[in-house]
């Protein structure tokens, strides 16, 4: 068989070994960190007498300017307290908290609002918490649900329950759609 | 009449005693007297403004918590960065990691280091570091054979706070991770994390179909639930219960745990090695994803003295070449145990 007629498959063990020294000696993707999501990480605390869901936002640096535009309303370069509170209620506002099938009142805190200059670093985590109170649950079997619809196209998702602080109340079980953002949690009260 | 030692026999004994004593492996030594005197040696090689910059008070909060997985540029670490040292400086301080360290787990933070130099480096606009030398070395207290203190050493990737009591010892919190997970050094392949890789496949395929019904959850986990950041929280654990182990499996879970406390120094690991496998039946292990070896899977082992996490990062590129993982201790967390009310 001449150069010419010889077919390319033949180099295959060639081209292979190749491969392999590409992707062995090609410097590896250095991206550190999230740049373009937003990891969103709830977790549920379950009280007798309240439903606390802590919720912390990291997002991305290439994401910065995005939540720059949601939070300092005012373009001053700085995050004001009620900037902050509107913020969270506005993630408030995108998330659904069910007791038993019931939606209920949340209320929206912030807990930390990272200065600016962490958030454009992709390395600042925003931390609200929502809160539901709600009248003290009979002895028995109990599911609160949590959806989050805030940023869906460009988020990640965590969503895990607490340990409850108080002895009467047990979780049971965690239900989670594959992307964490619908939880449900069933937790029985002695 | 009981026979007297000769003079002959009792020089021996006394020299097999002194043989023991000063050849022993450091195991057979306190090891928390071998990192203090390790510790020692380095500090003795500083200047005074370098020593100010690598202690801290033992009650510096704010500086316990300083840790990240981030790499420089982006985070800001204190203490010594290895750059900056001198090359006599640097060996005490790769000296007392080896002094604090088991030889397993030093080469595991070796292999997180070197795998630094394989990223591809960033451009000249970024302010991101990527170096096996962009490690920092801090104090929490002085070095002392009985009062607590603490070494903190990390960079990108990598936090180890490791707190010392006298012969006790504890590395909760600590983060290891790895990116890339796999590289070639010097004609060897390199897989920082590959045992726990390894052993945790080898974990969920030794469960029985009902077991790994439990242990599997249904959704991604794309992070660490309780990675850096987030100190203080306890999550309810769930996956299956380590109670329903044979004990092929109880010690292949143990094997696991191993990698993560095993990384401090034989005697400082063993306390804590048997106080997991006392609490093993109010253990916890959790699997998400393909349990195909190889596959990108994250795992979680929870028990009461002991939280482990290993996540496969999704940004981009192969998973399974960038883990982040932690280690903590609920109990325990920076030695609060060792430390006065």
């Amino acid at each position: 068989m001449t150069a010419s007629a010889r077919s390319p498959l033949r180099d295959w063990p060639t081209i292979l070994l190749l491969l392999m020294a590409w992707a062995f000696w090609t410097p590896q993707s250095s991206v550190a960190h999230r740049l373009d999501e937003c990891l969103q990480a709830a977790r549920i605390a379950v009280a007798e007498t309240r439903v606390e869901i802590e919720l912390d936002l990291t997002p991305g640096a290439d994401m910065a300017t995005r939540f720059l535009a949601l939070i300092d309303l005012d373009r001053d370069g700085r995050f004001s307290t009620a900037e902050g509170e509107a913020f969270a209620d506005r993630v408030k506002n995108s998330v659904t908290v069910k007791l038993n099938g019931t939606a209920k009142l949340l209320e929206s805190a912030v807990e930390e609002l990272p200065p600016l200059g962490d958030i454009k670093a992709g390395t600042g985590v925003i931390r609200l918490r929502l809160t539901m109170e709600h009248p003290a649950l009979p002895p028995g079997l109990h599911r609160v649900g949590f959806q989050n619809r805030h940023l869906p196209e460009t988020s990640v998702y965590l969503a895990n329950a607490l340990v409850p602080d108080s002895k009467h109340i047990q979780v049971i079980r965690q239900h989670r759609d594959d992307t964490q953002r619908d939880y449900e949690l069933e937790f029985s009260v002695k | 009449m009981k026979p007297r030692q000769t003079p002959a026999s009792f020089i021996a004994t006394v020299a097999v005693a002194l043989t023991i004593l000063f050849l022993a492996p450091p195991t057979l030594r306190a090891q928390g007297t071998s990192a203090v005197t390790a510790a020692k040696s380095f500090l003795a090689t500083l200047s005074e403004a370098e020593r100010a910059k690598a202690v801290f008070a033992f009650i510096d909060e704010v500086q316990r918590k300083k840790w990240s997985n981030l790499p420089s540029g982006i985070y800001q670490r204190n203490g010594l960065r290895l750059a900056d040292l001198t090359k006599a400086q640097r060996e005490s301080a790769m000296a007392l990691l080896a002094a604090t360290l088991s030889k397993s787990g030093y080469e595991k933070v070796w292999g997180i280091m070197e795998g630094e130099e394989k990223l591809a480096k960033p451009g000249p606009d970024s302010k991101i570091i990527f170096s096996r030398d962009e490690y920092f070395l801090s104090f929490l207290g002085q070095p002392s054979a009985t009062d607590p203190w603490s070494i903190q050493f990390g960079g990108h990737h990598l936090a180890l706070n490791i707190t010392l009591a006298g012969n006790q010892g504890t590395l909760a919190p600590s983060h290891t991770a790895a990116q890339p997970a796999r590289f070639e050094f010097e004609g060897k392949t390199i897989r920082p994390l590959g045992r726990e890789n390894d052993l945790s496949f080898e974990l969920i395929n030794a469960l029985d179909a009902a077991q790994q019904k439990q242990a599997i959850l249904g959704a991604k986990f794309r992070d660490l639930v309780l990675g850096p950041g987030v100190d203080g929280k306890t999550i309810a654990p769930e996956g299956v219960k380590v109670s329903t182990f044979n004990e092929k499996q109880k010690q292949l879970l143990l094997d696991l745990v191993r990698e993560w406390v095993g990384i401090v120094s034989d005697d400082l690991a063993a306390p804590k090695m048997a106080e997991v496998k006392a609490g093993l039946d109010e253990t916890w292990f959790a699997w998400s994803g393909p349990t195909m070896p190889g596959s990108a899977s994250y795992f979680r082992i929870q028990g009461p003295t002991v939280f482990i996490e290993y996540a496969p990062q999704s940004l981009g590129g192969d998973p399974t070449l960038h883990i982040h993982t932690i280690y903590r201790d609920p109990t325990n967390e920076y030695g609060k145990k060792y430390r006065k009310p």
